[in-house]
């Protein structure tokens, strides 16, 4: 016999109901309860806080649109997407927190502890620093060169559009200003009307 | 630990070691972006080549912006590197920023004795150094007068600096030698032979010859020509 005939037996002519599945329910509820203590009873973060070695280059997508294409709803909203947890950040600063939390660091397995740096490692980073300072600018190679001479014409390119968005900006601007101190009688003469707005 | 001092931390002058920063700059300085993205996760170490990147010296500037020189100060209040480590600062060669902050940090958080011990000899550091003022423009500073103010005034970087005992108390009870320099010997020996008979009173020329040597950079500069051309 099959399951759907069971309502009948019991029910009478409730038989239209929804039977609940008392055993299925009770194992995903078994499930549930063990995973939340599987998570937790997760380990502590075992290493200690690294600084981050790169420039985080933060400004570096400013004013550029980027596609994103990566599933989940939050990395398609704008802003900055921490790839670690998932979740979207408004602007840099909101980031920054972000990435400098707890919660991130966690997932990172570290916790907010910092290494404590010995007179040694403090003795051989100084005598790096000497070394480097004693060796005279090196000189770069030719690849290196164009790479340097590229990255200078971007820039270059890059201030050069900011300047003449901005010169259209203060245009656009001045324009504006100059439309509304029109003299309204010497508009009518001149034979401007002014729309009233239509709200 | 992004604004937390680290938790072996001692008290010093009785109080938690970040306190020696005004509230309103430690807040200040946890809200800028220097702090959140440079001094994030930064070791007495890693702090080296920061601190030897630093622009400036200096305090508050422009819409009461902190100096990245205050940052890493506070980074270091955090972190309370062994003495030795600071010591090892002020003493390197290479960098002058960061002699200039080991220095700094030393005279907030040294003993009096200490303090003239490892920052007198930097008297003698006649390197620039640039200053970020509180209009935001920048003036030239030598080592030795931002020793010398660190030695003598009460508030230097918008940071007031805890009480030390005059270098005359330490002298007194023979804790601290007369300071003699090779300077000042100059200076004296001229002075002595002016007014060879007239030995009243010799506390006070030696000090007051000290404030004209470190006030006046130009002859001391002249000065310290004269000496290695001599030798
Ligand atoms: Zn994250």
């Amino acid at each position: 016999m099959s399951t759907a005939y069971k309502g009948s037996e019991v029910g009478g002519d409730t038989n239209f109901r929804r039977t609940w599945d008392r055993e299925e329910y009770e194992k995903k509820a078994l499930e549930r309860e063990r995973e939340s203590e599987r998570a937790k009873v997760k380990e502590k973060p075992t290493e200690l806080l690294k600084a981050r070695k790169e420039k985080l280059e933060l400004d570096k997508y400013l004013g550029k649109s980027q596609v994103v294409q990566t599933a989940g709803a939050a990395s398609k909203q704008p802003g900055f997407y921490c790839k670690i947890c998932d979740c979207n950040i408004k602007d840099s600063v909101n980031y920054l927190d972000h990435i400098n939390g707890k919660r991130h660091q966690s997932k990172l397995n570290r916790t907010m502890k910092v290494e404590r740096s010995s007179i040694e490692d403090v003795r051989a980073k100084l005598a790096k620093l000497k070394k480097k300072k004693e060796e005279p600018e090196k000189e770069l190679t030719f690849d290196e060169r164009i790479e340097k001479a590229k990255k200078d014409e971007e820039k270059r390119k890059e201030s050069r559009k900011a300047r003449k968005k901005e010169k259209k900006r203060r245009k656009r601007e001045q324009e504006e200003q100059d439309s509304e101190s029109l003299d309204p009688e010497l508009a009518a003469i001149m034979g401007f009307k002014k729309f009233k707005s239509s709200n | 630990m992004a604004n937390r001092t680290v938790s072996d931390a001692k008290n010093i002058h009785g109080t938690n070691p970040q306190y020696l920063l005004e509230k309103i700059i430690r807040s200040r300085i946890y809200e800028s972006l220097y702090w959140k993205e440079d001094c994030f996760g930064l070791t007495a170490e890693s702090l080296i080549d920061k601190a030897d990147q630093l622009p400036c010296i200096g305090g508050q500037y422009g819409n009461q912006k902190p100096t990245e020189f205050l940052c890493l100060t506070l980074k270091l209040l955090q972190l309370q590197p062994e003495k030795e480590i600071i010591i090892d600062f002020i003493r390197n060669e290479d960098s002058k920023y960061l002699r200039a902050l080991g220095a700094f940090y030393f005279r907030l958080i040294g003993d009096s004795l200490e303090i003239y011990k490892y920052l007198e000899p930097l008297l003698y550091d006649f390197r620039k150094l640039r200053r970020r003022l509180p209009d935001g423009a920048y003036d030239i500073i030598h080592m030795d007068e931002f020793i010398d103010s660190l030695l003598r005034d009460e508030r230097v970087c918008d940071t007031i600096l805890p009480r030390i005992l005059k270098r005359q108390v330490l002298e007194d009870n023979e804790e601290l030698e007369p300071r003699v320099s090779f300077l000042e010997d100059e200076l004296e020996q001229e002075a002595l032979a002016a007014a060879k008979k007239e030995k009243k009173d010799r506390s006070r020329s030696r000090s007051s010859s000290r404030v004209s040597c470190y006030r006046n950079i130009k002859t001391i500069n002249i000065y310290f020509y004269k000496c290695i051309i001599n030798n």
